[in-house]
C-alpha cells in the first residue's frame, strides 16, 4: 500500500503542469489571475516538498513505480534526502521569485503577463522533474522541458534577444551531448534506471563507451551549470534577462545542473569509477580552481552590475566543483558542496532581486558608475544589499563563512594547500569588487552626477522577498553551524559510499 | 471584399482543390490518431496532419481569411486542452482507486471489466490528447510567424 | 582560414577521434544478442554440478550468492528456456522472479484468478558456453515483445511501450511541445487582432 506522502512528489509535478495549462487558458478570461495561480502553485508544492522532506529523514526513501511497472520495464521515482534537499531549495526560490515578479514583470513587460507566467511555471515543473527522478531518461526529458522554459524566459526582453539566441545554440548542443551519453550507456547494458545502472556498469568499466559516456555527461551538464571553459553563454544570459527570470536561473537552475551531475557521477557511475580512473577528480579540481580565480578576477572588471553577479556565479560553481574533486580523499565527503547548494542559492538569489530593485527604480541603474547617493534614496535595499555583501565576503557566522570554513577543512585534511590558497585569493577579491560597489553607494555623495531619482523605495512586494532572503543568508549560516541539517549530509555521504578515506 | 474575390479568380484551381481536400485530410488526421493502437500511426503524427489541413488553407486564402475562421482565443484553449486530458488521466488513475494505484496506471480506471482492456483505453484517450495539443500547437506556430513577416513586409512598405 | 572555421575544424576533429576510439565496443545495430536486444551480460560460473540441478528445476546456492553478490533480486524457479515456436532450446535455461506489480486487483485478467497466480517474470538468462555458465539478465525489451500484446491488449508494439510502459516520457514530450507553442507566443505575438 502507498501511504499519501509516497503520492507527493508525482503530484508535485502532476499539479505544476496542470497549473501551468489552467494559467494559459485563465489568461483569456482575465490577464491579472495568472500571477496568483503561479503563487497559490508554488506555494502548494513548497509545503508538499517539507512534508516529503520530513518523511525521507524520518521512515526511509522513497520508492515509486510510475504506470505501476517495476524497473527496468517501467520508470521510477526515487526521492532520497539529497533530492528531497535541492527540491525544498528550489520551490523556496520559486515562491520567492514568484511574489517577488509580480510588480517587477508588471513594469518590464505588461502586455505578455500571460504567457510569462505559463512558461515560469513549466521552468518550475522541469526543475522539479529533474530532480526527484531515478530514471535517466526522465531526467533527460525534463531537462529540456527546463531549458527550452529557459530560453524563452531570457529572450522575452528587449534586450535579451541574442543572449537569448546564444545561450538556446549552446544549450541545444549540450543537451545533444547528454543524449549521446545516455544512449551509449543504453547500448552496453539495455537498462535506462540509474539504480540498475549502478549494478550493472561496474564490470564493464574498462569499455570504452562508458568512458565516452562520462566524457559527454560532463561536456553537457558543465554548458548547463556554466563551469569553465564552458560558461561564455551566462554573463549576457543573465545581464539582460528580465530582473525575475535572472533570479530563478541563477538561484534554481544551475543548482539542478549541479544536482544532476552529482547524481550522475555518484548514482549511477560510483565511486569505484573514480577510483579506478584517478586522474578524473584532479582534472575537476584544477578546471575548478581556475573557474574561481577567472571568475573573481572578471567580475572585478565589470561597470554593470548584473554582469559581475554573473562572473561571481562562475567563480561559486568553481568552488561547488572543487567540493567534489576532493571529495573522495577526505572524510568529509560531499559536506561542503552540498552545504554550497543552499548557501549560494540564498545569497546570490539575493543579490539579483536587489539588482532587479535598482533596475526597477530607474531603468539605468544597471551602471554602477551611476549608483552614488543610492544609499540614502533607498535605504532598506542599501541596508539589504550590505548584509548579503558581508555574506558573500565570508564574515563569521554568515552562509558564505561556513561554506569557507568546510572547504578550508577538506583541503586541510587532504593536504592540498594550493587549493587553500585560491580560495583565500577569491575571497580577497569578492571583498574588493564588493567593496567598490557599496562604496559608490554611500561614500561618494555629490561628487559625481546624481541622477535624479523619482521614485523613493520598492513597493511592499518587491521589499519583502529581499529582506527576507538577506535575513536567511545570515540565519542559513548560524543554522549550519549548529548542525540541524546534518542528518542530510550524513544521508548522502553515506549513501554513496563517501566520507571513508581509502 | 474585393481582395478576396482577386485572390479567388487568380487561384482558382488552387482554391477549389482545398476546399476539397481539407475535410478529407481531416478525416484521414482523425483515422492516423485512432488506429494508432493497431498500425503505424498515433498522436502525434494525427495531430501534424491534422494541422497540415490549417496550413493548407493559410497558404491558399491567405491569413486574413484564415485569422477569421481559426480564432486565437480558441487555438489557445485547445492548446491546453490536449495535455490537460493527459495530465488529467494519470491523475484520474489516482483519485478513482482511492491512491492504491499509481499516476498513469491505466488498469485501475474501472471502463470495462478486464484490466488490459481498460489499459488500451486509457492508451487511446492519451493519444487523443496528444494529438489535439501537437495539432494546436502548430498551426499557433505557423501563423505567428507568418503574422510577423507580414508586419515586417508592411513596416517596409510605409517608408517608400 | 578564419578563426570560427578553425574551431568547428577542430572540434569536428576531436568528435571524430572520439568517434573511431568508442566504435570498437559499440555493439552492431541489428545484433540480436547484443545487450539492449537480448541480455547483459552479468558473470560466468563452472558448470561442474550446476546443470544437472537446473535440469530438474532446483537453483544451486553457489548460483543464488553469486547473484546475491550483484545486488539484482533473487530467482524464485528455474526451467528450460523455450524459443519462439515451443520448442525446447538445449543449453539455456530461464530463471524467474515475481516483479510484485499491483497487477490484479481486478477480478479478471487474461492471467487468470487474482492473488492465486502471482505474475511470474522471467529475467535471467544462463547459457552453457563449453564448460562454464553465462548468466545474463534479459533485456526490458524482451519483456515488451512476448508479453506486451497479453498485458496490454494492444497490437503495436510501438504505441504500448510509447504509451504504457514510458507513458510519463511522452507525457513530458507533450508538454515540450506545448512549451514550444507558448515560447511563440510569448516572443512573437502582437499587439491587437490579425489583419481582417
Amino acid at each position: 500500500m502507498l501511504s499519501p506522502v509516497e503520492q507527493f512528489p508525482v503530484l508535485i509535478i502532476a499539479i505544476s503542469l496542470l497549473s501551468a495549462f489552467t494559467i494559459l487558458v485563465a489568461g483569456l478570461v482575465n490577464k491579472k489571475s495568472c500571477c496568483f495561480i503561479s503563487i497559490a502553485t508554488i506555494l502548494l508544492q513548497f509545503v508538499m516538498s517539507i512534508v516529503i522532506l520530513d518523511h525521507v529523514l524520518t521512515v526511509g526513501t522513497i520508492h515509486y513505480w510510475l504506470g505501476g511497472w517495476k524497473p527496468p520495464w517501467g520508470i521510477e521515482y526515487l526521492v532520497d534526502a539529497l533530492n528531497a534537499y535541492v527540491l525544498v531549495i528550489v520551490l523556496f526560490i520559486a515562491l520567492i521569485c514568484a511574489i517577488y515578479s509580480k510588480r517587477s514583470i508588471e513594469h518590464e513587460l505588461p502586455h505578455k503577463l500571460v504567457s510569462f507566467y505559463t512558461v515560469f511555471q513549466l521552468l518550475i515543473t522541469g526543475m522539479c522533474g529533474v530532480t526527484v527522478t531515478g530514471d535517466i531518461f526522465n531526467m533527460y526529458v525534463f531537462l529540456e522541458i527546463m531549458c527550452i522554459a529557459g530560453y524563452a524566459l531570457i529572450a522575452s526582453s528587449k534586450i535579451g534577444l541574442k543572449a537569448g539566441f546564444t545561450y538556446l545554440v549552446m544549450g541545444s548542443i549540450g543537451a545533444c551531448f547528454v543524449l549521446l551519453g545516455i544512449g551509449f550507456l543504453y547500448s552496453v547494458t539495455g537498462s535506462l534506471n540509474m539504480h540498475d545502472l549502478s549494478l550493472l556498469l561496474p564490470p564493464l568499466y574498462g569499455n570504452r563507451v562508458v568512458q565516452a559516456a562520462f566524457v559527454f555527461f560532463f561536456t553537457g551538464l558543465g554548458i548547463k551549470m556554466a563551469f569553465f571553459p564552458l560558461h561564455t553563454w551566462q554573463p549576457d544570459a543573465y545581464a539582460y534577462a528580465p530582473s525575475a527570470v535572472s533570479v530563478i536561473i541563477a538561484a534554481a537552475m544551475s543548482k539542478v545542473s549541479i544536482y544532476a551531475f552529482i547524481r550522475v557521477l555518484f548514482s549511477v557511475y560510483t565511486v569505484e569509477f573514480i577510483q579506478i580512473y584517478a586522474p578524473l577528480t584532479t582534472v575537476i579540481s584544477w578546471l575548478a580552481a581556475i573557474a574561481i580565480i577567472f571568475g573573481s578576477v572578471y567580475a572585478l572588471a565589470q561597470y554593470n552590475l548584473k554582469r559581475m553577479f554573473a562572473y561571481s556565479s562562475v567563480a561559486h560553481v568553481g568552488y561547488i566543483m572543487l567540493a567534489v574533486g576532493i571529495c573522495t580523499s577526505t572524510t568529509l565527503g560531499l559536506t561542503p558542496a552540498v552545504m554550497h547548494l543552499l548557501n549560494h542559492a540564498v545569497m546570490k538569489g539575493c543579490l539579483f532581486l536587489i539588482a532587479g530593485a535598482f533596475i526597477y527604480k530607474k531603468a539605468e541603474l544597471w551602471d554602477i558608475m551611476k549608483f552614488p547617493g543610492l544609499g540614502r534614496k533607498m535605504p532598506y535595499t542599501g541596508i539589504a544589499f550590505i548584509f548579503t555583501a558581508l555574506a558573500m565576503c565570508d564574515i563569521p557566522p554568515s552562509a558564505g563563512f561556513v561554506t569557507i570554513l568546510y572547504l578550508i577543512l577538506a583541503f586541510l585534511e587532504a593536504g592540498q594547500f594550493i587549493f587553500a590558497a585560491v580560495i583565500l585569493f577569491s575571497v580577497i577579491v569578492t571583498f574588493c569588487y564588493f567593496f567598490h560597489v557599496v562604496e559608490m553607494m554611500y561614500l561618494r555623495v555629490g561628487v559625481e552626477e546624481e541622477i535624479e531619482k523619482e521614485r523613493g523605495e520598492i513597493p511592499m512586494s518587491m521589499l519583502i522577498p529581499v529582506l527576507v532572503l538577506a535575513a536567511l543568508s545570515w540565519i542559513v549560516g548560524v543554522i549550519w553551524l549548529m548542525k540541524i541539517p546534518f542528518p542530510i549530509l550524513d544521508a548522502v555521504n553515506s549513501m554513496f559510499g563517501l566520507g571513508v578515506v581509502p | 471584399m474585393s481582395e478576396e474575390k482577386r485572390i479567388y479568380e487568380r487561384d482558382v484551381i488552387t482554391a477549389t482543390i482545398s476546399r476539397l481536400m481539407i475535410p478529407f485530410i481531416q478525416l484521414f488526421a482523425l483515422y492516423v490518431i485512432i488506429h494508432g493502437a493497431s498500425g503505424p500511426g498515433g498522436g502525434f503524427q494525427g495531430g501534424v496532419i491534422f494541422a497540415s489541413s490549417f496550413v493548407l488553407y493559410l497558404v491558399v486564402f491567405g491569413l486574413a481569411a484564415a485569422g477569421k475562421r481559426f480564432p486565437e482565443g480558441a487555438n489557445t484553449a485547445l492548446m491546453s486542452t490536449g495535455v490537460y486530458l493527459y495530465a488529467g488521466v494519470g491523475l484520474l488513475c489516482i483519485l478513482i482507486s482511492l491512491g492504491v494505484a499509481e499516476y498513469l496506471n491505466y488498469g485501475f480506471i474501472p471502463l470495462t471489466h478486464m484490466f488490459e482492456e481498460n489499459r488500451a483505453l486509457g492508451m487511446d484517450l492519451v493519444e487523443i490528447g496528444i494529438g489535439i495539443t501537437v495539432m494546436a500547437v502548430i498551426t499557433e506556430i505557423f501563423f505567428n510567424l507568418v503574422w510577423k513577416k507580414e508586419e515586417e513586409e508592411k513596416e517596409k512598405e510605409e517608408p517608400r | 582560414m578564419k578563426p570560427l572555421s578553425a574551431v568547428a575544424l577542430i572540434s569536428v576533429l576531436i568528435l571524430g577521434a572520439l568517434f573511431i576510439y568508442v566504435a570498437e565496443d559499440i555493439p552492431d545495430f541489428g545484433d540480436p544478442h547484443s545487450a539492449p536486444n537480448r541480455g547483459v551480460k552479468l558473470f560466468s560460473i563452472d558448470a561442474d554440478e550446476i546443470e544437472a540441478d537446473l535440469n530438474q528445476g532446483v537453483i544451486p546456492a553457489s548460483l543464488m550468492d553469486k547473484i546475491e553478490e550483484t545486488g539484482l533480486p533473487l530467482p524464485i524457479k528455474v526451467e528450460e528456456a523455450r524459443g519462439l515456436e515451443g520448442e525446447l532450446l538445449e543449453g539455456e535455461w530461464d530463471a524467474f522472479i515475481i516483479p510484485l506489480e499491483k497487477y490484479y486487483a481486478l477480478p479478471t485478467t487474461r492471467f487468470g484468478t487474482a492473488p492465486d497466480a502471482p505474475k511470474e517474470q522471467k529475467y535471467y538468462l544462463i547459457m552453457k558456453d563449453g564448460d562454464t555458465l553465462d548468466v545474463y539478465r534479459y533485456a526490458p525489451v524482451v519483456r515488451y515483445w512476448e508479453e506486451g500484446e497479453h498485458e496490454t491488449e494492444v497490437p503495436n508494439m510501438v504505441t504500448y511501450i510509447l504509451a504504457d510502459y514510458r507513458g510519463f516520457d511522452t507525457l513530458g514530450e507533450a508538454t515540450v511541445i506545448f512549451t514550444a507553442g507558448v515560447s511563440v507566443i510569448l516572443l512573437l505575438r502582437r499587439r491587437g487582432k490579425m489583419p481582417k
